[in-house]
């Protein structure tokens, strides 16, 4: 059984992606949407926190959201997904948080 | 019956995420649900004893929160290390709880049939 | 698969109720079924029939209102947080005495029984908030 986690609020302004990391579960995966997108940056600080989680689950950023935001760049392991994505990993996963 | 998790988050009295996140704990506990009521983050400030939020105009949930054993909410937890960060124990609580490591809370998480966060 | 939405972020203030319209717009697109939505917390604002968008924006509650009558579905508003924001039903602002009701079209005030009752007949419950 595995969970997706939803983080959509800014890493850069508030906890919600750091919690989430706290509790995340090898085959869980994340799914960054709303400000959430942020810490999908290709940046060391970020790159960093998310890569961690990247080796036990995976890393999935809302394509409309990323695209709303115009991001410089997208860290690598990021997969940019649509909303009929995110509906296939809200079935695929036993339940869903959203930190927010 | 199903298994529904609760994770408080929120400060008390700056937002009404508290009471919101209560209300639904108790509903689900009517209901007779299996209830998993979590307080992590700023979310165990709203278990500090001493609470006096009159001068705010906001009502004290604290007897609300003495009441979860009447209401069958049994499995309540405070995140170990959101304790430790704001220099809380359980000397500090108004009412007892479960401490819980992160790993257990992830697999808390993990075994709910709906987790909801507030 | 049998899902619920539940969304408690404002229809202006936050993007989730964006989000959540968006989420249930391709979870009809992709056969499923939403078994219910619940507006909980500032999310209740979703369902104020007096909201005016300007021109050039689109007037969410709207969208929500026009969604739940073209497919159907089963729309609640939580009664405890209605009440304390403003948005009635004709029951509830005659019962309270209150100049106008402002419940749009589509959506019904109920209470938090009913996400309950979501959660157990539900294989998905999904949460957009603020």
């Amino acid at each position: 059984m595995s969970t997706l986690h939803i983080v959509s609020s800014s890493p850069f302004q508030t906890h919600a992606l750091q919690s989430a990391l706290k509790v995340v579960l090898k085959g869980d995966a994340i799914l960054l949407i709303e400000n959430g997108v942020y810490a999908a940056v290709d940046g060391p600080e970020m790159a960093q926190m998310l890569a961690g989680a990247a080796d036990s689950s995976r890393v999935y950023a809302l394509e409309e959201d990323l695209n709303a935001r115009a991001l410089p760049s997208l860290a690598k392991h990021v997969i940019k997904v649509g909303y009929t994505d995110f509906v296939q990993l809200v079935c695929q996963h036993h339940n869903s948080v959203n930190w927010s | 019956m199903k298994t529904l998790t609760f994770l408080a988050r929120q400060a008390p009295f700056g937002s009404s995420s508290a009471k919101a996140c209560l209300d639904m704990v108790l509903a689900s506990a009517v209901f007779e649900q299996q209830v998993n009521y979590v307080f992590l983050d700023d979310g165990v400030w709203q278990l500090v004893r001493g609470h006096a939020p009159d001068g705010i105009g906001a009502k004290n949930t604290l007897a609300a929160l003495q009441a979860l054993e009447l209401y069958g909410v049994d499995n309540v937890y405070a995140l170990d290390e959101s304790m430790s960060e704001r220099q809380l124990t359980q000397a500090h609580l108004q009412i007892p709880v479960r401490l819980c490591t992160r790993a257990e809370l992830g697999a808390m998480i993990n075994a709910s049939d709906v987790v909801t966060a507030l | 698969m049998i899902i619920s939405v539940l969304v408690t972020g404002s229809p202006v203030s936050q993007q989730a109720a964006q989000s959540a319209l968006s989420f249930c717009t391709a979870v009809l697109a992709s056969g499923h079924t939403l078994y219910r939505v619940f507006f909980y917390e500032d999310g209740v604002h979703t369902g104020n029939a007096l909201t005016v968008a300007p021109q050039d924006e689109r007037n969410l509650n709207t969208a929500w209102s026009e969604f739940i009558q073209q497919h159907q579905l089963d729309a609640v508003i939580c009664v405890a947080s209605a009440l304390k924001r403003g948005i009635l039903n004709n029951t509830e602002a005659t019962r309270y005495q209150k100049p106008a009701a402002n419940l749009a079209a589509g959506f019904e005030i109920s209470g938090l029984g009913q996400w309950v009752d979501a959660c157990l007949n539900s294989d998905r419950v999904v949460s957009f908030g603020a």
